[in-house]
């Protein structure tokens, strides 16, 4: 079932502004919400135009905010499409090209929610009159506290707390996710039970502004006017294997198309910015110790403790691991030390601190430790 | 729930009861083909022709000068693009007219049509001096420029722009599809060589719109396939849009005095409350403009916030143009006005029409202020 905050089931005259992609999730989101009794109005952000439709300047229309609009008309909720693509070009593409180019691996996800749907369409919302911003993802609010708590979903394998370490501790208790308390089974299924349009569409691609998903492409193209950053591949040891192009190609862990031959399986493991070089190693030599996290966000305190041990995730596909944090003077940056080494730690990735399943805040790896 | 105040009229607008009946009374005993010969197509037939006439007796024109279109964006096509067709000339038009013809410009541009385009100044006001280079360019031969405004509601002097450029043997367009119903249009006096219309702005029926040309002149079908329209517009005509489209343009006939003053008055009324509130600021010509349309910003305060807030409040307005999604962009006209990016996407359309009731216009002040208030809070 829905997680239905005690907060919000008191007043259900309450407006809550619903993000809406024209994906099932934020369909059902809305549906349930609609469903409850709450006042819903439904937005839907245009982030960006899609190539095939170049040929008018001004038209955009993706089918999914089509898709978005039924379901919201199905609903009986009122429906706009928020033109963010300014906000989204500098926030998130032009982030994610930037990021590569220096030889980081961006994700725009986080940026996307950090800088425009718990930023940009939160405020709107409060000039729509509501005071809450629903959205599909796969987490849970838990209110049962003094303060709102961040937690995992209950889908552990779509779980997205990974992308949203980012919220403002302050908005916590004026968002709500509908979803957290179901798998995605469950949500196809409710789709199905209330006949949404939305209810067998596909999951969408990773990367949502690179038509057909080749982001390498994409950030080459990108790079052709600003320059790219090209390169030796070096070892550790500093022998020289090649030469390469840019470092916006490589991301730490990469093991394909690295362009060299080798008599064991080499892996990136670190990128020089500086000089463009990217040193490259044995897997067992991806192993590091620790690593720094800048521009933390805390969800579980104001400020946080000194020291404390928790678990971290350095990447969306895969599970925390258990490390002592350190954080001084500056809340915002934090030092991490694992129990066990850990193999791929990536700047540009986010490193998100976990006690069982509620999540304490992140940061983004701005470098790893050996 | 308190009903709804609709104040986008320059966008479309209710259909006038009147209109509403005459249509249902064609879709349902008139439902014949206007160009059959049995009974029941002679019926639809005269509808067709009634409608010709009510339009040419609302604006001051012969009937046979009276083409029906599918509305004003077709007529607009039609004119220019038969016009560079058949003259091999080149066309201008002003930088604020509606995309069906800054759009159809561009387009020809881009085929190498010799092109040009009338700047305006901070006002929306024509840029006279270059409406006189321009007339003068011998490679010009058609300037298209509204009667008034959809945006911003600017009345442009279409006689002066005649006199300049019939001196110089260059043709004038006129798209007259927002004057209709608001201020009195007289096809004659104003001496233009080519007008378009359409009739859902003052509360016809959509889907029909006229070209109206003057004698001496023609305009070709620029598509093929029937002699409808005398050959100048191919397809089956739309007999009930037609039978709505006489019974809008004999009200427009009988009542436009009357509207016109109680337009007048409301805008006038409107104005007085809005400029209470704090930012309020008014764009456009103020001097010669329509009766019935307010285009106005809040200092700092973003368009498409605002007018979300208020449709949820209850009062439907308009900013820019949406595209096919449903979002906004700024709008072309504010920017030739010199706008910059976030300036222009402060800009909100009021519009209204003859059948809006001062209550609504009073209730409506009353949301905005509201709005505007709780918006500057936040």
């Amino acid at each position: 079932m829905a997680a239905e905050p005690n907060e919000f089931e008191k007043d259900v005259k309450d407006r809550v502004v619903v993000a809406m992609s024209g994906g099932v999730d934020s369909s059902v989101a809305a549906a349930m919400l609609a469903e409850q009794g709450y006042d819903t109005v439904g937005i839907s952000m245009r982030l960006y135009a899609t190539p095939q439709e170049d040929y008018s300047k001004s038209c955009c229309s993706p089918d999914d905010l089509f898709d978005a609009r039924m379901v919201a008309d199905r609903l009986g909720m009122p429906f706009y499409v928020a033109n963010y693509q300014e906000e989204f070009r500098k926030r998130v593409i032009d982030y994610f090209v930037d990021e590569y180019r220096v030889g980081r691996t961006p994700n725009p996800c986080v940026a996307c929610n950090n800088h425009l749907k718990f930023d940009i369409l939160l405020d709107r919302s409060l000039a729509l009159g509501s005071k809450y911003l629903a959205t599909g993802h796969f987490a849970i609010i838990d209110h049962s506290g003094d303060y709102p708590v961040l937690r995992k979903g209950k889908d552990d394998s779509k779980d997205q707390t990974y992308f949203l370490f980012g919220l403002p501790r302050e908005a916590l208790p004026r968002i709500i996710f509908p979803l957290g308390e179901m798998t995605k089974a469950e949500v196809r299924e409710r789709a199905r039970g209330m006949n949404l349009e939305t209810a067998e569409k596909a999951e969408s691609q990773e990367i949502c502004f690179v038509a057909g998903g080749d982001y390498k492409n994409f950030v080459a193209e990108r790079l052709e006017q600003e320059g790219t950053v090209p390169g030796k591949i070096v070892m550790e040891d500093g022998k020289v294997l090649g030469q390469h192009d840019g470092i916006h190609s490589f991301t730490i862990g990469q093991r394909k198309g690295l362009g060299i031959s080798h008599n064991e399986p080499l892996y990136v493991k670190s990128i020089r910015p500086s000089d463009g070089t990217v040193v490259v190693g044995p897997k067992t030599s991806l192993a590091v110790r620790g690593l720094v996290a800048e521009r933390c966000n805390w969800l579980s305190w104001e400020r946080p403790p000194g020291v404390f041990e928790c678990g971290v995730k350095i990447r969306y596909r895969s599970q925390p691991v258990e490390a002592l944090v350190t954080v001084g003077a500056d809340p915002s940056m934090a030092m991490v030390e694992f129990k066990e080494p850990v193999r791929a730690v990536t700047p540009g990735q986010a490193a998100v601190f976990y006690r069982g399943d509620e999540v304490l805040g992140g940061g983004w790896i701005e470098e790893s430790r050996s | 729930m308190q009903t709804r105040v609709y104040l986008d009229w320059n966008a479309t607008a209710p259909l006038l009861d009147e209109v509403r009946e005459a249509m249902v009374e064609c879709l349902q005993n008139q439902w014949g083909n206007a160009s059959s010969i049995h009974m029941e197509g002679q019926t639809a037939r005269s509808i067709v022709e009634r409608a010709r006439r009510a339009v040419a007796k609302a604006i001051g024109a012969p009937a046979q000068s009276v083409i029906l279109t599918g509305g004003a964006t077709e007529s607009n096509n039609q004119i220019i693009r038969d016009f560079v067709r058949r003259f091999g000339k080149g066309v201008a038009c002003s930088a604020i007219e509606h995309p069906s013809v800054t759009e159809v410009v561009e387009d020809l541009d881009h085929a190498g049509v010799y092109t040009a385009t009338i700047l305006v100044d901070s006002l929306g006001r024509l840029d006279w001096e270059q409406v006189r280079n321009i007339c003068e360019d011998e490679e010009i031969g058609l300037v298209s420029v509204m009667l008034a405004n959809n945006e911003i509601g600017n009345v442009f002097d279409i006689s002066r722009l005649v006199e300049i450029a019939h001196d110089h043997d260059t043709l004038v367009h006129t798209d007259a599809t927002q004057a209709l119903g608001r201020i009195p249009i007289d096809f004659g006096a104003l001496g233009v060589d080519l007008m378009s219309l359409s009739f859902h702005k003052m509360g016809g029926p959509k889907g029909i719109g006229a070209i109206v040309v003057r004698e001496g002149l023609k305009v070709e079908a620029t598509m093929s396939g029937g002699h409808q329209e005398r050959g100048r517009r191919p397809g089956t005509e739309n007999v009930p849009a037609a039978a709505g489209l006489r019974v809008a343009c004999e009200l427009v006939a009988q009542n436009l005095g009357d509207w016109t003053h109680a337009m007048e008055a409301n805008r006038q009324m409107a104005l007085d409350k809005l400029s209470k509130i704090e930012g309020f600021e008014v764009r456009g010509d103020q001097e010669s403009r329509l009766p019935n349309t307010i285009n106005f910003a809040i200092s700092g305060m973003d368009g498409e916030d605002l007018l979300l807030a208020l449709d949820l409040g209850g009062l439907a307005l308009s900013s820019g143009s949406a595209c096919t999604a449903g979002s906004l962009e700024p709008s072309h006209v504010v920017l030739a006005m010199g706008f910059e990016q976030a300036a222009a996407k402060e800009s909100v359309r009021l519009s209204f029409g003859p059948t809006t009731s001062r209550e609504d216009i009073e209730r409506a002040c009353d949301i905005i202020a509201e709005t505007v208030d709780r918006l500057s809070r936040i």
